[in-house]
């Protein structure tokens, strides 16, 4: 009887072991959450939230390229040329125009180099930027709001039903192509 | 044990009027004793190579695969072939103690022990090259399905070096609880045979408190029985898995049929040859030539005779149906074997695995020692250049013309070669040293065979 | 311990190094380290320089990011920079095009040119450019890359210290002035061929009257131009156009490899021989030559014959035409054999046939042999046809007469002051000590180089020039048509367009752009009627890279019988004959790696230079690959590895020019030998043909790094071929042999797409133009000669050549191999990790980051396309790195790579079609190879639409696949090899 106690004991140790490195791989390379300082304390919530500015006016570039783009001083300056021109944050851009160099902002989504996601398909296909983003019109900090990983692009894009899902039986496992090259 | 037949026309298969006191005392000598000289300087050696071996490996990680002599043509060389190699020579252990325990031949009980022993260090030789052939080898766990991010992204079940991963692994686990278990009453007799109480507790714990009573004893050979049967189908799977990352590719030379038996023979053939080489030297050095007997050595010769003929009956077969099938490139492929860039290889292969064996049929040879050390060594340099000749003359001249290159290996991987050399030498050495290279309680139960003493053995 | 350096970062190698050309937003920390010290340095003193907002965002390209470590993860940091205010026409991550003109060499190709975040990447055939109609070289291609050669000037230099444009235009006038005052003032430049260029010499002419421009070749054409002179007094230039010609005989020209304009002749060229659309017409070519040339490798027939007999089979071929035409030219007798008389009757006697429709060209630089072949093409009534004369008003050709004569000027001290630009004398001229002592006797020197190079080193003072994609230029194309260059990047370092200087040191304030506008308008706008407005004008030229008008009028060309001479004096010893490689040709290219890495076309040798023996020379001197010899003529001699070429002209020793350069970037440093000084100055010209050269066995063996050991293609069905008959009757032939075999795999889902692609194999040249633009396309590592000796080339699509026949006369066949994608890839079964693939659409996906390593995809491949990174190929120096394609990554080492059929091409424009709400089109998009194909060899397209060019060849002209009987359904098909012989 003892025995058998101790034998299950074991057994359901391992068990959790396995578990919880099943569990902590999937973890490896996920930065979730990331929510780093940034050289100027700018706020979504403030843009986006309160004054409803629209992600596009800013990220323009989303619309057209791959890259939603971080945008250009000088269209920050287009309203604070005007407003709240004494703050300490707005006199980083100044500053940075002056002397010719751009603010080095901490990037928070960050693909790797071998996936080539492009924002302009996926705004053409009126996917929502908070489908991906999360609610940045709230977010006083910028956070990444999902995992990024292959297979939550993956989840998303079965649902939409334009990705096959994962066939064993032969080779292919999908159009690779479409995103790694 | 099982019952020895009583027989008075059988040779014994322990020399000498040996009691089981004996028995128990020779084999647990080397290893209660002060290692020998000779012993000490073999380890050093062997010890050597495996450090060099392993600072190579270091290297060649760090600086990139491309340290080795492989090209655009030739992406498989040395590595493969130390690969297929070394799982051979691992076929010869579970062959012995499995397939010849259930046909009941009951000279195999004072080798297999070793021989098992060398699979498993084997096995190990063996898979490290798939792990180091590859170019990014800290990436080598995505060989294996496991619950990751990717979608899931699963392993190509297709593949046969998929394949191969699946058959090594369930290979070697097998050996190495087969081996394990026929170490349990040896190591309750070890326990209770040493003298520290250090030993007597370690020994307890791995022979899980054995105690010798007949149940146990009836209890261990129904086990016995059947990891033997689970171990035999894999003596015959694992090579024809290795064989397949070959036949079901489109290269002349390397597509055929044929590959899965010829490549099972061709392992017991190298695989027994090894036995021999280990076993005619330590029972030499070893002094337990009453144990390990000429006609112990005998039998092997026989089992070497007889694999060695398939080898060869495959050899021409391959060319049979290279000229047979019509196919061009089959055919180039062949004559390129023979007289090409590479038919030194050939040659060599040629000489050592055929012609030379032949030497076998000659009693006289056969029963000197030094002969059959000399002709076991020679079947193995024949069986690594039998794997090199398939794997290396087949791509470097393939299909395209302009793309044939040749091949000639770096320092670099000749030293990783040696490196495992040494890595199988030394776990062999410390085998010898610390645990029983004889299967003692197997002895004691053939002690009386073939000497016409019809009484019932038992343990003692 | 390295292992652990990189192992923590292993995914990273595979992706740091993309990541930072992905876009100007960002940088891993990785390539911090990546940086020569003193570069971000350098970069600002460029910006500080001239603080202007475009030149700043080039310079956004390269700043680098800071490492630092998050507490919460260990993922580096990193920074994100944008612009500060954008280019209206900069979208990050988005291409930009524009229309140039190639400066590669003389020919002036019409190029586009591929800008990422301002910064070329790519140049392609510009295909409304009226000459070069689409097609790029491999030179032009790898022009690309030179721009970033971390070799370059970085500022101007005053006796070698590091100086400001300031200082130099406050200090030159002034020593022009006294020099002016003291003697002659020469300008040597290469072949002019901008009228306003030339207008800008002008202005400094009047400032400093004393003075002369002598532009040099060092592989000139002075005979060929200097011949119309004599047999048609014109001064002129010739415009060649074989888009009317059957018959076309050249006599030691490579019209296709390196001679005059390449390019162009490959557009006509394969025209004029798709039997599918000429028939009967096929262009017949015959090609007399001792080289074993790109061009003679195409012939329908080719007599090979020692490099002296080129003149003498041009004395017999000229009395031939003559005498069917019955006018009588004068010269000495012949000195011809038999044999070779009869195979020139022959020719002649088809020439005659094609009177009017014919073309002779010649390669020899002496004027009698050019003066030979302007009086068979005067015969032939081909003037004014095939070939055009363009007066060369707008021209300033290389005249080696003058050069000679300038070099003993310098020698006797009547120079005082020496300018060069795109000229390197000091590394050609053929007497390099009489140079050196004409170059110590001039008290001024100027070089213009944008890199060092051996004349610039003498220099005292260097004003480096932009590189061509850095500036604005014109170019006089003949019969009205003019080139426009212009900039696709503000210069990445402190340089100035020549021209910009000598208008600054003619005291003009016009800066070159507005020079040129000023001379168009007076010059070139006044000859058009379309547009009224001078810039409506110069938008279109500039939006079209070019513009076609009114031909100036000129003077007629009227031709007088010449008197000729071919004596070259009694044959002895062997003939030697100098030619250009189709990578590097005169040498100026010596430092860009992808051209030193280039298979030759014929030997498919990269990386040298070395002596060329037909074998029965070969075997008669005891020599065999490899072995050393020493090449004797006179006092000079050269020690060469030899090469056995079959079809060379027997008795004759072929050596390449342009290696063996001493100052360049070290690309170029040592590589090969500098044959040059065997050019001899004779009747008025340099000759690169001689006679009485001896051979000697030298001691020693050099291996030679060959991409192809084994050229022929033991009786297999690789390159099928047929006659023109065959391919006129529905010949069986060229239909697939093979019926559609079973399959063990279940067939693929048919996706929207299926794209496929036909190679031509008789419009294929082997001018190896896709091999370089596929290299710039797809950021394919060069490896150098140790690897490439090793047989670990990289390119994704390779040339196989194979020769068949006999040695002394072989056919050769040119078949180029990139992946097959196979239906039923082998590959692809055997990938453990499933890095490799079959895509929906048919392509045969290489997933590099999934990729591990085993290789044993490459060994199942029976194309033998795949090719594997053996180390990190990719680690370029920091400016190299500049000219990658953001669109792919660079693979990392251990990963395996190959032809993707040029994915990113095909998601732009599957991307493009999506936005626009259809489907994908043909011409949505061209792959790299088919792109630059300047003989529209390659098609490519959706095999899916029964419309797309593709689908229709194969359908109408049976293609074939390789190896079909493997069963393996390769998506690449060959159109078999036509011959008209």
């Amino acid at each position: 009887m003892k025995k058998i106690v101790t034998g299950l004991l074991v057994l359901t140790v391992i068990g959790l072991f396995v578990e919880l490195a099943a569990v902590q791989a999937k973890k490896i390379g996920n930065t979730q959450g990331y929510e780093p300082d940034q050289p100027i304390s700018f706020s979504h919530k403030i843009h986006a939230g309160e004054n409803k500015i629209n992600c596009r006016y800013c990220h323009f570039a989303s619309e057209r390229g791959r890259i939603a783009g971080i945008p250009p001083t000088q269209l920050c300056m287009n309203c604070h040329d005007q407003v709240r021109k004494d703050s300490p944050e707005i006199a980083k851009l100044r500053e940075a125009i002056a002397d010719q160099r751009p603010i080095e902002w901490v990037r928070v989504h960050e693909l790797p180099a071998f996936v080539y996601f492009n924002h302009s398909e996926h705004v053409r296909a009126e996917v929502n930027c908070q489908e991906c983003h999360g609610p940045v019109e709230s977010m006083t900090r910028m956070r990444q709001h999902s995992s990024l990983t292959m297979g939550w692009c993956l989840d998303c894009h079965r649902n939409m039903g334009n990705a096959p899902p994962h066939d064993i039986k032969t080779a292919t496992g999908g159009d690779c192509a479409r995103c790694h090259y | 044990m099982s019952h020895s037949p009583v027989s008075s026309h059988r040779k014994p298969l322990v020399i000498g009027d040996k009691s089981y006191g004996d028995v128990t005392h020779d084999v647990l000598r080397p290893i209660e004793a002060r290692p020998t000289k000779g012993w000490y300087v073999c380890l050093m050696v062997a010890a050597t190579c495996l450090v060099f071996g392993v600072a190579t490996v270091w290297y060649q990680i760090a600086t990139g695969i491309g340290t080795w002599g492989l090209n655009k043509t030739v992406g498989w060389a040395w590595d493969i072939t130390n690969f297929v190699f070394w799982v051979g020579i691992g076929h010869a252990g579970t062959l012995i103690s499995a397939i010849l325990l259930l046909f009941r031949q009951k000279w195999r009980t004072s080798i297999n022990r070793a021989a098992e022993a060398m699979t498993i260090f084997a096995v190990i030789c063996a898979a490290i090259f798939p792990v180091i052939h590859m170019g990014r080898p800290w990436l080598a766990f995505w060989m294996f399905p496991y619950p990751n991010t990717r979608g899931p992204l699963w392993v190509n079940f297709r593949s046969p070096l998929l394949w191969d991963v699946f058959a090594i692994s369930t290979y070697f686990t097998i050996s190495l609880v087969f081996w394990y278990i026929g170490l349990i009453p040896d190591l309750a007799t070890m326990r209770d045979h040493s003298s520290s109480a250090f030993k007597r507790k370690l020994f307890g714990v791995f022979s899980l408190g054995w105690n010798g009573s007949a149940r146990t004893w009836a209890r261990y050979e129904t086990l016995c029985l059947i990891l033997a049967g689970l171990a035999t189908p894999l003596v015959v799977s694992v090579h024809s898995i290795v064989s397949m990352d070959f036949a079901t590719a489109v290269i002349p030379g390397w597509h055929a049929t044929l590959f899965p038996p010829y490549f099972v023979a061709g392992a017991v053939f190298s695989g027994f040859a090894m036995v021999l080489t280990l076993m005619i030297l330590t029972r030499k050095v070893m002094k337990l030539d009453s144990y390990i007997t000429d006609s112990h050595l005998q039998m092997m010769c026989k089992v070497l005779q007889l694999t060695g003929l398939m080898v060869a009956l495959a050899y021409s077969t391959e060319f049979f149906m290279a000229w047979y099938s019509g196919n061009a490139y089959e055919r180039f492929v062949f004559i390129n074997r023979a007289t090409g860039p590479f038919a030194w290889a050939f040659w060599t292969m040629v000489t050592c695995n055929v012609v030379l064996p032949q030497l076998l049929w000659i009693k006289r040879l056969r029963l000197n020692v030094m002969f059959l050390l000399g002709m076991s060594i020679i079947v193995n340099i024949g069986m690594w250049f039998e794997r090199f000749v398939i794997i290396t003359t087949s791509i470097h001249r393939d299909y395209l013309p302009s793309s044939w290159a040749d091949y000639s290996p770096t320092w670099v991987e000749k030293a990783t070669f040696l490196g495992t050399f040494g890595l199988f030498f030394t776990c062999f050495l410390l085998f010898l040293r610390f645990l029983p290279m004889i299967a003692i309680s197997e002895v004691k139960g053939v002690l009386h065979y073939g000497k016409g003493l019809g009484k019932e053995v038992t343990h003692g | 311990m390295p292992l652990l350096k990189w192992m923590g970062t292993m995914d990273d190698r595979i992706i740091d190094a993309p990541k930072y050309w992905q876009s100007i937003e960002g940088q891993p920390v990785s390539d911090a380290d990546e940086f020569p010290s003193g570069f971000v340095e350098e970069i600002f003193e460029v910006v500080n320089a001239n603080k202007s907002r475009r030149e700043f965002l080039t310079v956004l390209g390269f700043s680098v990011a800071i490492p630092a470590l998050t507490s919460c993860h260990k993922i580096p940091v990193t920074k994100a920079l944008g612009f500060l205010n954008r280019e209206e026409d900069t979208v990050p991550g988005v291409a930009n095009w524009y229309a140039s003109t190639c400066g590669g060499c003389e020919a002036a190709c019409g190029l586009l040119v591929k800008t990422r975040e301002g910064r070329p990447i790519k140049v392609e055939g510009n295909p409304d450019s009226p000459h070069s109609r689409g097609g790029v070289c491999a030179v032009g291609q790898a022009t690309v890359l030179s721009l970033y050669d971390s070799s370059r000037f970085i500022q101007p230099l005053a006796e070698g210290q590091p100086t400001t444009w300031a200082a130099i235009d406050g200090k030159i006038p002034e020593l022009l002035r006294t020099a002016n005052s003291q003697g002659k003032i020469v300008l040597i430049t290469g072949r002019v061929s901008s009228p306003s260029t030339l207008a800008v010499i002008a202005k400094f002419r009047a400032k400093y009257p004393n003075f002369e421009h002598i532009p040099y070749e060092p592989f000139s054409y002075s005979a060929l131009f200097e011949s119309f002179e004599k047999t048609h007094g014109l001064s002129a230039i010739p415009n060649y156009s074989l888009s009317d010609v059957d018959t076309l005989v050249s006599v030691g020209a490579d019209f296709l490899g390196s001679w005059y304009g390449p390019v162009a002749f490959a557009k006509d060229y394969s025209a004029q021989r798709d039997v599918s659309k000429r028939k009967g017409a096929m262009l017949r070519h015959v090609q007399v030559e001792a080289l074993m040339s790109v061009a003679g490798s195409n012939a329908d027939l080719r007599v090979p014959v020692a490099a002296g007999d080129e003149t003498h089979v041009l004395a017999a071929l000229v009395r031939e035409i003559s005498t069917l035409s019955g006018r009588s030219i004068e010269f000495p007798a012949l000195q011809l054999d038999a044999g070779l008389l009869t195979a020139v009757r022959a020719i002649a006697a088809d020439l005659w046939k094609a009177k009017g429709k014919s073309l002779v060209l010649s390669g020899s630089n002496r004027v009698d042999d050019q003066m030979a072949v302007n009086a068979i093409n005067e015969l032939l009534g081909n003037m004014g046809r095939s070939v055009k004369l363009v007066a060369a008003t707008e021209f300033a050709v290389a005249s080696d007469t003058r050069f000679e004569n300038l070099v003993s000027e310098m020698v006797g001290g009547k120079i005082s002051a020496l300018l060069s630009i795109d000229a390197n004398p000091g590394y050609a001229y053929y007497a390099p000590e009489r140079w050196k002592s004409g170059v110590s006797k001039v008290p001024l020197q100027i070089s213009f180089a944008d890199a060092p190079n051996e004349t610039s080193k003498s220099a005292h003072y260097i004003c480096p020039g932009n590189h061509f994609l850095e500036s604005w230029n014109d170019h006089a194309l003949g019969s009205g048509k003019y080139g426009l260059t212009q900039p696709t990047i503000q210069p990445l370092r402190a340089t100035r367009m020549f021209q910009e200087s000598l208008l600054r040191w003619a005291g003009e304030t016009l800066d070159y752009y507005d020079f040129i506008r000023s001379h168009w308008k007076a010059q070139i706008f006044s000859r058009q009627r379309r547009q009224l407005l001078f810039e409506g004008f110069w938008s279109q030229a500039v939006h079209d890279g070019g513009i076609d008008v009114v031909e100036a009028s000129h003077a007629k060309a009227t031709f007088k019988n010449p008197r000729l001479n071919f004596d070259l004096g009694k044959r002895e010893g062997l003939d030697l004959i100098l030619y250009q490689k189709t990578g590097i040709r005169d040498g100026r290219h010596a430092n860009n790696p992808w051209l030193h890495e280039l298979p030759d076309p014929i030997t498919k040798v990269t990386w040298d230079n070395y002596a060329q023996l037909a074998p029965e020379t070969a075997s008669k001197n005891g020599v065999k690959t490899g072995d050393m010899i020493s090449i004797q003529k006179g006092t000079i001699h050269l020690s060469l590895p030899v090469l056995v070429q079959p079809g060379l002209g027997t008795n004759t020793v072929a050596v390449a020019v342009g290696y063996g350069r001493s100052e360049c970037g070290k690309a170029g440093v040592g590589v090969g030998k500098n044959s040059y000084p065997f050019v001899a100055f004779a009747e008025g010209n340099y000759q690169r043909i001689q006679r009485g050269v001896q051979i000697t066995k030298a001691s020693g063996h050099y291996e030679l790094a060959l991409t192809q050991t084994h050229h022929v293609m033991e009786g297999r069905d690789l390159v099928r071929e047929v006659s023109k008959a065959e391919a006129l009757s529905t010949a069986t032939a060229l239909h697939s042999t093979q019926k559609e075999q079973p399959s063990m795999w279940p067939e693929h889902k048919p996706g929207e797409n299926r794209w496929g692609m036909a190679i031509d194999l008789s419009k294929c040249t082997g001018c190896s133009a896709c091999v370089i633009s596929c290299q710039a396309e797809n950021n394919v590592p060069v490896v150098g000669r140790e690897e490439v000796l090793k047989r670990r080339e990289m390119h994704w699509i390779r040339l196989d050549r194979y020769y068949s026949g006999n040695e002394s006369n072989p056919s050769v066949v040119h078949q180029p191999i990139l992946c097959q994608h196979c239906e039923n890839a082998p590959c692809e079964t055997v990938c453990p990790v499933l890095a490799t693939v079959h895509s929906s659409d048919g392509l045969n996906q290489q997933v590099y980051n999934r990729c591990v390593g085993t290789r044993y995809c490459a060994n199942n491949c029976p194309y033998k396309v795949r090719r594997f990174n053996w180390f990190e190929y990719s680690q370029d120096d920091a400016w190299g790195r500049m000219a990658l394609n953001p669109d792919i990554v660079v693979r990392s080492r251990g990963v395996m790579e190959k032809c993707s059929f040029c994915i990113q091409r095909i998601q732009e424009g599957r991307l493009k079609a999506k936005k626009e709400g259809r489907k994908v089109a043909e011409g949505d998009f061209k792959v790299a190879c088919q792109q630059s194909c300047p003989s529209d060899a390659i098609v490519f397209g959706d095999l899916a639409d029964p419309d797309s060019k593709v689908a229709k060849l194969l359908e109408h002209q049976k293609g074939y696949q390789l190896l079909e009987e493997l069963n393996v359904r390769p998506r690449v098909s060959f159109l078999p090899k036509v011959r008209n012989p």
